[in-house]
């Protein structure tokens, strides 16, 4: 069963994103900030992290830069999350990230499918 | 500068501030909606009556950030609106509590509990909706930036002829060097703080020009660990409502 990792500063959001991808048969763990999560991650590798753009402490782009200076953490799939994604985002694909989605336009099919297409694509 | 392009500043970050701290909630009130009609995993009774309590307090910090911004508004075009707000003499306290009852529910959704460490007693001349308003925005922008499982403390206490009220976290300090500079630019124009970035600084901004329109003013303590944000309000000469 893939398990999730939800880095998100809001925890009803992240509450909404647990139900719709537990939904969908996966395990999800949720905290709050980067520092968190790489204790986390010690303890439950993920299978796909998904990264709010904006948290408190270390930003997205900070636990992105964090993710690939550890061997062990660089190959995790990054769906990146925000609400106020900048104009023009530069290429991440180097750093893990597999897609970016629009918190405002974001849909529970919307997430199942972006997480589902990239873990079967990993698996494959 | 020209002076025009100069005076235009403020509220231009203000506008920018204010899209970014809508679109959270908005985002989140449609995710809400979302949940609450995802045919593909129903929600039990318990959780639809948690969901809908969520699309309740998030419509109703909206609805206020909005009335907030509008009030901002008046008194940046207007400083003599200041003049208009009804005072009476309040017990900070007893207001502080009131505030921290309705966030109850925010503070445990983020693992965290709001303490007040003070005696009520203590007169403040102030507007009480106003004052609600300062006290909200302080305890929320606490609660954002401490780290799970942590308090949010209340304190007051009297300074000659002020009424000193303090939000205490265990967040992101302020640094040094930020810090001196911030003794003269905090609460002029919204500004995210150093190590606080998920947050633009808008109830800050907010919460600054609300204590200025009451005769007081937003302060930054100094604390050993997270921070501590503190407004001065009026100390009023009547004796204890208590």
């Amino acid at each position: 069963m893939p398990h999730i990792l939800i880095i998100e500063d809001d925890a009803w959001m992240a509450d909404c994103y647990r139900h719709w991808l537990e939904a969908n048969g996966h395990t999800v763990n949720h905290v709050t900030n980067a520092q968190s999560a790489l204790d986390v991650l010690d303890d439950a590798p993920a299978d796909l992290i998904l990264l709010d753009l904006l948290l408190p402490h270390a930003n997205g782009a900070q636990m992105l830069h964090t993710l690939q200076s550890y061997a062990d953490l660089a190959s995790i799939p990054v769906v990146l999350c925000s609400s106020s994604l900048p104009p023009h985002l530069p290429p991440l694909a180097a750093y893990g990230v597999r897609a970016v989605l629009d918190k405002t336009q974001l849909t529970p099919t919307v997430l199942r499918q972006t997480v589902g297409e990239i873990l079967t694509n990993a698996t494959v | 500068m020209d002076s025009r392009v100069e005076s235009r500043q403020p509220e231009a970050a203000v506008f920018a501030a204010a899209a970014h701290e809508l679109k959270s909630p908005l985002a989140l009130v449609q995710h809400i909606a979302q949940t609450l009609a995802d045919t593909q995993t129903p929600l039990s009774e318990i959780e639809r009556a948690q969901y809908l309590a969520r699309l309740q307090f998030t419509s109703d910090r909206m609805l206020r950030l909005v009335q907030q911004l509008a009030i901002s508004y008046r008194l940046q075009a207007d400083e003599q609106l200041a003049f208009a707000f009804a005072t009476e003499p309040l017990n900070a306290v007893e207001v502080c509590e009131g505030v921290a009852h309705e966030l109850e529910p925010f503070a445990r959704a983020y693992n965290q509990h709001i303490e007040i460490a003070s005696q009520r007693g203590q007169l403040v001349v102030a507007n009480r909706e106003i004052l609600h308003d300062i006290i909200a925005n302080l305890i929320d922008n606490a609660i954002r930036h401490n780290p799970t499982g942590g308090s949010v403390r209340l304190t007051s206490g009297t300074h000659g002829n002020v009424v000193r009220l303090g939000v205490h976290d265990q967040g992101a300090g302020v640094g040094q060097a930020e810090l001196r500079s911030l003794r003269h630019t905090l609460g002029a124009q919204p500004q995210p703080l150093g190590g606080r970035s998920a947050t633009s600084g808008l109830g800050l901004y907010i919460v600054g020009q609300f204590a200025a329109a009451m005769g007081g003013n937003l302060g930054l303590g100094r604390p050993e660990q997270g921070s501590h944000f503190f407004v001065d309000l009026l100390r009023s000469k009547q004796m204890s409502l208590l």
